[in-house]
């Protein structure tokens, strides 16, 4: 549990400058809904579990850890965050890049963005991750 | 009412018919025909086929078991039966009831024909399976490398009775590329050297 002002944290909010990239696009395209992705974003941090977990997977790995919200009316933009308990860390991954009604599936590029992440984790590149929870704590 | 990629429905087809196999399906070839024989009197077929060195073959169900298997959905193990090739297993029988309910809400005959078509041909023996599907009407006049007929599922698949939410859910749980970014990253995260400490705080977050 971490305090940030009067305010108790449960989680800290990571995001590397892939997520970044793609929350600038987001708010760009959307300046709408820029407060309700914050909020989104505040659910995580302080109750990572509100996220709906992938139940359907035989990969009991990810069951838990991989959680979506939704931001828009009728679930439009879809957040994707992991949330690893042990660590006390939420760790922002995807944002849909249009309303999901017209998402071209093929397209996304989650190979790409993962390899992104993964290469920083595995090497300790802490410059290229920034931690978001003081910000959502305002 | 939620919508899939078609995509999705063809791996939950292909998913469906090895889960309801008693104990997995033994080869490939079984697999290629059960579904030729489920799916070509349909007026909406979730597979294509063409006709190649064992006759009726869909160069869809090929890519999906690999698909299948990366995501950990089914398993490929030897056949016992001396011969080459494998038979695939579910790794978790208890998806049946959820995935049959699926199919069934998207499309009743499409679920029907499946079963039909395995309880009619599932447990021929080989030299049986391959008789039928030789003498299948279709095949007869093909030569070899005609498509005998093409999927025609629209882009985007709608699920009756399903919400948006368990729709996305359905097409994530059966989408490969995220299936393994999402394990990669899980993996590299336990394995990572990140102090997260010393991880710098943002300025602003536009």
């Amino acid at each position: 549990m971490t305090w940030y002002g009067r305010r108790t944290i449960s989680y800290r909010f990571i995001a590397h400058r892939e997520f970044r990239k793609q929350h600038e696009a987001f708010v760009k395209d959307n300046p709408r809904l820029v407060n309700a992705l914050v909020t989104q974003y505040k659910k995580a941090m302080v109750n990572p579990a509100v996220g709906k977990a992938m139940r359907s997977i035989p990969l009991e790995e990810l069951r838990g850890r991989v959680r979506r919200l939704y931001v828009g009316g009728k679930k439009k933009y879809r957040f994707v965050y992991f949330f690893f308990a042990e660590r006390q860390v939420v760790l922002a991954a995807w944002i849909s890049p249009m309303p999901r009604t017209k998402l071209d599936y093929d397209k996304l590029e989650w190979l790409e963005t993962a390899e992104e992440y993964c290469t920083d984790l595995i090497e300790g590149n802490v410059e290229a991750f920034e931690d978001w929870s003081s910000l959502l704590a305002l | 009412m939620g919508r899939v990629p078609r995509e999705v429905i063809e791996r939950l087809v292909v998913l469906y018919i090895i889960e309801s196999f008693d104990k997995g399906v033994f080869g490939k070839v079984r697999l290629q025909k059960v579904a030729y024989f489920a799916v070509k009197d349909l007026p909406e077929k979730p597979l294509s086929f063409m006709v190649l060195n064992h006759g009726e073959f869909s160069p869809e169900i090929s890519a999906i078991v690999e698909q299948l298997a990366s995501m950990g959905y089914i398993a490929a193990y030897p056949l016992d039966t001396g011969e080459h090739g494998n038979q695939y297993r579910p790794t978790s029988k208890g998806s049946l009831p959820r995935h049959s309910e699926t199919l069934n809400r998207y499309s009743q005959t499409l679920k029907e024909a499946i079963d039909d078509s395995i309880a009619e041909y599932g447990y021929r023996t080989q030299e049986e399976l391959l008789e039928a599907a030789h003498t299948d009407a279709l095949f007869v006049v093909a030569d070899f490398a005609d498509m005998l007929f093409t999927s025609n599922l629209p882009e985007m698949v709608q699920i009756p009775g399903m919400n948006d939410e368990e729709a996305d859910e359905l097409a994530l749980s059966l989408d490969p590329g995220f299936i393994s970014a999402a394990r990669n990253v899980i993996r590299s995260f336990d394995e990572s050297k990140v102090d997260f400490d010393m991880v710098r705080e943002a300025d602003d977050l536009l």
